[in-house]
């Protein structure tokens, strides 16, 4: 009887499943997922597999998921999605966000923002052309990758706002124009793409991959190079009662092109300068300028000033509006 | 009495970490903004060192009793009292038993099987723990021996898989505050595989206390790696997900699997059923102690373990959240501290009185 058993219990649980279960060609997989609210309705967006496309609209976004399911007559996917491009009216980021984060949709999963999400979604440019794009502006240091549990976390926090690429559609072409800033309350600022080096750079978000080219005009001279290998480290003290921020970053750079009569140090001493102001000018325009945290500031107290890390929550504005930043670029 | 089978030390460790692993799939920190990562791991740890000593009579009476359990030698001496302490390790079992089953079932419903029928799935389930704890302790050992392997490259490569979304800053230390206590009697009441300890102990011929230190050494260590392991990764997001081991395993995909978190699921699977197996063999080896010729014990207690579970599994709740964690606390001291505690005393006043009537007899014989 012990041995009959086993193969009865077999039989059973591998008989396949119950009724409730979806077969593979009952469900539609979602590759990108545009979302954007007009007045109080939320408009949702989706390319399924072969460029398949499909929206839906309601009151509510699982509504207006519903609506899209319903068009479309077959189950929708999440968990294969490659990008969430997020679009305007949304001003509650952090609850509407908070659909998606039940496990259907890999954290990991990139956001992108996007003024008419609908025009990215139909393009029948395919998701991971779009994502191997983004890559390729990343690596070169004019964009970054956002997961959605970074700005799920960011828009839940009242002091704090997330850096996300912006994405066009235009002339048949998908492109990476420059940073949104995202907080709780939606979109309230922007960024060109020479400043998402500096975001990136701050943000920490650099990898062994990452080859940016850096292009600049000395003296009317022409000089060009590739940092091979970057590294950034931050640290957070107090001097008087301010917040100083250290940045040391280590950077290891190929010129590829100078003046016959620039010494190559000089050119490189050149690179150094242009990465210091890239993160200088990053600081200044989230942090003193527009006066939010995207670089983990908070986080940065919470580790290495716990003592005033109260105060700062109550006060936030005042800290960083007299907080200091100090770089310092060295070459390796 | 001398149990017919035996376990290795190492192989009740694994078993226990097994156990305990289960526990961490499903666990969610205390995390908050007043909570920190820091105080849990303190709690871990203070956990442990209370775990130690209330573990101190249990490693005293098996010295004395090597291969023999608290309720064989209470039910050999003291028919009542050891009948109610026999009750009692059941009731223990039979509760933690039920409660991993519906926190998991909750887990699954809320994740995977959305649609399935969880009274179907929880009955099939304990079939299948019911077959495998029939096969008994070794067979449960040997199985451990193997889930606790994968178990360890699964954890492994999620750490290495997701090192590149680790960010030491989210690690940090706040001073210990008014919610440490809370957190140390959640994190004990987490960890009722010291109660199998002193049934576990039947069955190992020898250094029984390398398996509790080595219980104690193990699941501090794999709990404070996997809460490093979810803060360093998820950041402030662990605090808004509600499975945040499961967020990790799905964040850490390789390029051929973009999602690791189904294969983690099978790891999960496999420790549930370890466990259950565990808690079903003890519960059937309770009940035989009470009634001996009572026939299909596991499959008894399986059914005791369901009918607890089905009122809870109505209202898609579990019995520590309805009860909260004190009274698994209040049993763990009790069967592991208290009742061996009193069996050395009172033992060891009757063998000092039977020594004494023998000198006696001894003396007036000369």
């Amino acid at each position: 009887m012990k041995k009959i058993l086993p193969i009865l219990l077999m039989i059973v649980i591998f008989s396949g499943c119950t009724a409730a279960g979806l077969q593979v060609n009952e469900r539609a997989f979602v590759q990108l997922f545009g979302m954007e609210k007009s007045g109080d309705v939320y408009r949702v967006y989706l390319q399924l597999l072969e460029n398949e496309t499909v929206d839906g609209e309601g009151i509510t976004i699982l509504g207006a998921v519903a609506d899209a399911e319903l068009k479309q007559g077959k189950k929708l996917f999440l968990g294969q999605m490659k990008l969430f491009v997020i679009g305007e009216g949304l001003t509650n980021l952090s609850e509407e966000l908070n659909v998606f984060l039940s496990g259907d949709i890999c954290p990991a999963c990139p956001i992108l923002y996007s003024e008419k999400p609908e025009e990215i979604i139909t393009s029948e440019i395919p998701a991971e052309e779009i994502l191997a794009e983004l890559n390729v502006y990343s690596s070169q240091g004019k964009s970054i990758l956002t997961p959605l549990t970074e700005i799920a976390a960011k828009s839940a926090g009242t002091y704090t706002s997330a850096a996300v690429p912006k994405v066009n559609f235009s002339d048949k072409a998908i492109s990476f124009d420059g940073l949104v800033l995202i907080s709780k309350h939606g979109k309230f600022g922007e960024l060109s793409n020479d400043d998402a080096l500096g975001v990136k750079l701050l943000c920490g978000g650099l990898s062994n991959s990452d080859r940016i080219t850096v292009s600049l005009n000395i003296d009317g001279e022409k000089v060009s190079g590739e940092i091979l290998k970057i590294k950034a480290k931050p640290k957070l003290h107090l001097l008087d009662g301010n917040l100083v921020l250290s940045e040391n970053i280590k950077i290891s750079a190929d010129i590829t092109e100078k003046p016959l009569d620039m010494d190559e140090g000089a050119a490189i001493e050149a690179i150094t300068v242009y990465v210091e102001r890239a993160v200088y000018e990053a600081y200044s325009i989230t942090v003193w300028e527009l006066d939010t945290d995207v670089f983990g500031l908070g986080k940065l107290i919470r580790k290495h000033a716990g003592a005033i890390y109260d105060s700062y929550t109550e006060n936030p504005k005042a800290f960083r509006q007299n907080s200091i930043i100090d770089i310092e670029v060295e070459t390796i | 009495m001398t149990s017919q089978k035996k376990i290795g030390w190492g192989q009740a460790l694994l078993i226990l970490l097994c156990c305990r692993s289960f526990g961490l799939m499903t666990f969610v920190p205390l995390l908050s903004e007043d909570f920190a990562i820091s105080e849990q791991m303190t709690a871990v740890v203070i956990s442990a060192v209370i775990q130690l000593v209330i573990c101190i009579p249990l490693l005293v009476f098996v010295k004395k009793f090597p291969l023999t359990s608290i309720t064989e030698i209470a039910g050999r001496k003291y028919t009542f009292i050891g009948f109610l302490l026999i009750a009692v390790c059941f009731i223990f079992f039979v509760c933690e038993t039920a409660d991993s089953l519906l926190s998991f079932q909750i887990f699954l419903g809320d994740r995977f099987f959305k649609t399935a029928n969880p009274y179907l799935w929880i009955g099939i389930f304990l079939i299948i723990c019911v077959y495998c704890a029939v096969i008994g302790i070794e067979g449960i050992a040997r199985s451990s021996t193997a889930v606790f392997i994968i178990l360890i490259i699964m954890i492994i490569t999620m750490g290495v898989t997701s090192a590149r979304d680790f960010d030491p800053v989210n690690i940090y230390v706040t001073a210990p505050s008014g919610t440490l206590l809370f957190a140390v009697i959640d994190e004990l009441a987490k960890n009722g595989e010291i109660v199998a300890l002193a049934f576990l102990c039947k069955y190992i011929p020898n250094k029984f206390n390398r398996t509790v230190y080595g219980l104690l050494i193990g699941k501090v260590i794999i709990t404070i790696a996997v809460l490093t392991l979810i803060q360093g990764v998820l950041g402030d997001f662990a605090m808004l997900t509600d499975y945040p081991f499961l967020a990790v395993g799905a964040y850490a995909g390789v390029n051929f699997l973009q999602r690791a978190d189904a294969v983690y699921l099978v790891v999960w699977t496999m420790t549930a059923v370890l466990k259950t197996a565990l808690y079903i063999n003890i519960c059937a080896g309770l009940l035989s102690e009470t009634f001996p010729k009572l026939r299909g014990n596991a499959a008894i207690s399986a059914v005791i373990i369901y009918l607890t579970a089905l009122p809870f599994l109505k209202v898609n709740t579990t019995l520590s959240a309805v009860y909260g964690s004190l009274p698994f606390v209040i049993s763990q001291i009790v069967i592991v501290f208290i009742a061996p505690l009193i069996e050395i005393i009172i033992l060891r006043k009757e063998v000092r009185h039977e020594k004494n009537t023998s000198d006696i007899i001894n003396d007036s014989n000369i």
